[in-house]
């Protein structure tokens, strides 16, 4: 199966209602077909890392750690990336709340460099897949919201706004 | 205008003026003063109108009324369909001193009416069936004059309100709304004008071409009559026209930032997926996407070129790189790292729209011995 198809199918498996997509909702839903809880991190991330997700060993939590020092868009984006790769089954580092926690007093470092590099050549294939997917999420939603958002987006003037709504054309 | 035109616009006014009564929130009404309501009262005033002019079933009630008095009703509707609507725009988007002015638009509209009502009653209903285009005496001529100046003043009023809020209309679809508010608007006035030259001029000045303006008159009417429901469609379809009329818009945004692009997919060939490069047809059917693609491809790329740069790198790991890419790589990055583009999308688009554009004409200018 292609990358394409591979995304197709898991998109239609997960019957996420795109119409009303925020990214928390969407890891919620994710999280909640797969038994696991998915927490996002913002982090100083290593260079060349834009994100990385580490899967707990030891309870049903799947950490999703993205770069914090960039544009907001960029950050959905790595974080629907990383979450791709939970989707797609892709293989990642086991990890524990110790270990997190450690991390984040800053008494250990994370493993980064055990986990697949974001579009390193070595794992063109598990990022192509990962990105593939990535696509098709961002493609549905703009497909689903960009119209409603439009559809919604109120007048600057919020009496105009209710009078159009009043009128029944919102 | 004639009957095959006539009966058509009618029944379409009419349909649409009962499909917004059935949309209307009537609950809501009272929470925004009644603005809606102006709005679709003025909408069943255009209606009437319409419905008194078809000339058969005008000359029918006046035969079992008094001589002319669907004339009046269609003058009078004609004239309050404006007014209704310029005073539902001006109470919603007017400021204080705006909203002063409303209690004169009433005084306004009471003298117009109040002035064809007394024409009428003293000579109009005294006189056989009259025709729109043309007017045999004076009074006849002071009537029909009269309330198109009236409705013309009105009209100039609402545009006027209209074109100052323009600017400040940020929703895109109340944009293209407003801007259909005022093509209408224009065209309305544009009849009355004519029609004023058409009655006036053509008593006072014979040798003035009647058929032409007749004509004129008739595009400008059916053009205005069409036009009114469309300004009062749903958001759902004006935003269906508001993404077509961005295709292009984005094609050239998506066009600019191909330059941008392919120098740091050169620069920074370690980013993923491979740069698409759709054709116009391609685009048209997914126009955001591609965008946002670009858009991502190039965050992707600005954070990686800024870290090869970066002095704290180890050297080993810089890219090799000759001097003349080099020194491109450190303009490309220094253009993207001074950009702070808000969080809204389209600022971003527009931001490295013109830094592609900015590096693509310093290239050319190098290109040509002509140093930046």
């Amino acid at each position: 199966m292609n990358a394409k198809a591979k995304a197709q199918k898991i998109l239609k498996e997960l019957s996420f209602d795109f119409t009303t997509f925020t990214l928390d909702m969407f890891l919620h839903t994710v999280g909640e077909r797969r038994g696991r809880e998915i927490i996002t991190i913002p982090w100083d991330m290593p260079p060349t890392f834009f994100g990385a997700w580490i899967s707990d060993s030891e309870e049903a939590r799947e950490y999703i750690f993205y770069r914090k020092q960039v544009s907001q868009i960029h950050q959905v984006h790595i974080q629907l990336h990383e979450v791709s790769h939970f989707l797609l089954r892709h293989p990642t580092l086991q990890i524990n709340r110790k270990m997190i926690s450690e991390a984040i007093n800053g008494t250990a470092s994370m493993p980064f460099g055990g986990v697949t590099q974001l579009r390193s050549p070595k794992f063109a294939e598990v990022e192509a897949e990962a990105e593939t997917l990535t696509h098709l999420i961002q493609k549905t939603v703009i497909l689903h919201t960009g119209l409603d958002q439009l559809i919604h987006h109120r007048s600057s003037e919020e009496d105009f706004a209710n009078v159009i709504k009043t009128l029944g054309l919102a | 205008m004639n009957l095959p035109i006539q009966v058509p616009i009618c029944l379409m006014m009419w349909v649409f003026t009962f499909i917004r009564l059935k949309t209307l929130h009537w609950k809501d009404i009272r929470k925004n003063n009644g603005h809606a309501l102006y709005t679709w009262l003025s909408l069943f005033f255009f209606a009437i109108g319409f419905t008194f002019l078809i000339k058969d079933l005008g000359d029918l009630f006046d035969a079992y009324t008094f001589n002319n008095l669907s004339k009046l009703i269609v003058y009078c509707s004609f004239l309050i369909t404006p007014f209704l609507g310029t005073l539902s725009f001006i109470m919603s988007v007017g400021g204080t001193s705006k909203k002063q002015i409303i209690p004169w638009m009433w005084l306004f509209l009471l003298v117009s009416i109040t002035g064809m009502f007394i024409i009428y009653c003293f000579f109009i209903s005294k006189l056989p069936p009259i025709g729109y285009y043309t007017a045999q005496s004076f009074p006849e001529v002071s009537f029909k004059v009269l309330m198109y100046l009236s409705a013309l003043i009105i009209l100039i009023f609402m545009n006027k309100a209209h074109i100052a809020y323009l600017p400040l209309e940020k929703s895109p679809i109340m944009y293209m709304r407003v801007v259909i508010f005022i093509v209408s608007a224009f065209s309305a006035q544009m009849y009355f004008i004519v029609m004023i030259l058409l009655v006036a001029g053509c008593y006072f000045w014979p040798f003035i071409p009647s058929q032409a303006l007749i004509n004129l008159s008739s595009i400008f009417f059916t053009f205005s009559a069409c036009i009114v429901p469309v300004s009062l469609l749903s958001n759902r379809i004006y935003a269906r026209f508001v993404i077509a009329s961005r295709v292009v818009e984005h094609w050239h945004a998506f066009q600019d930032m191909k330059y941008l692009v392919e120098r740091l997919m050169l620069l920074c060939p370690v980013i993923g997926l491979p740069y698409n490069r759709p054709n116009f047809l391609k685009f048209l059917f997914d126009p955001e996407h591609y965008l946002y693609h670009t858009v991502i491809i190039i965050l992707d790329s600005k954070t990686i070129l800024a870290e090869f740069l970066s002095e704290s790198r180890e050297p080993d790991t810089h890219p090799i790189w000759e001097t003349r890419i080099l020194e491109e790589a450190i303009q490309i990055n220094q253009k993207l790292q001074s950009a702070n583009p808000s969080t809204d999308f389209d600022d971003i688009v527009e931001t490295y729209r013109r830094i592609s554009r900015e590096l693509s004409v310093d290239l050319k200018k190098t290109s040509t011995g002509v140093v930046p």
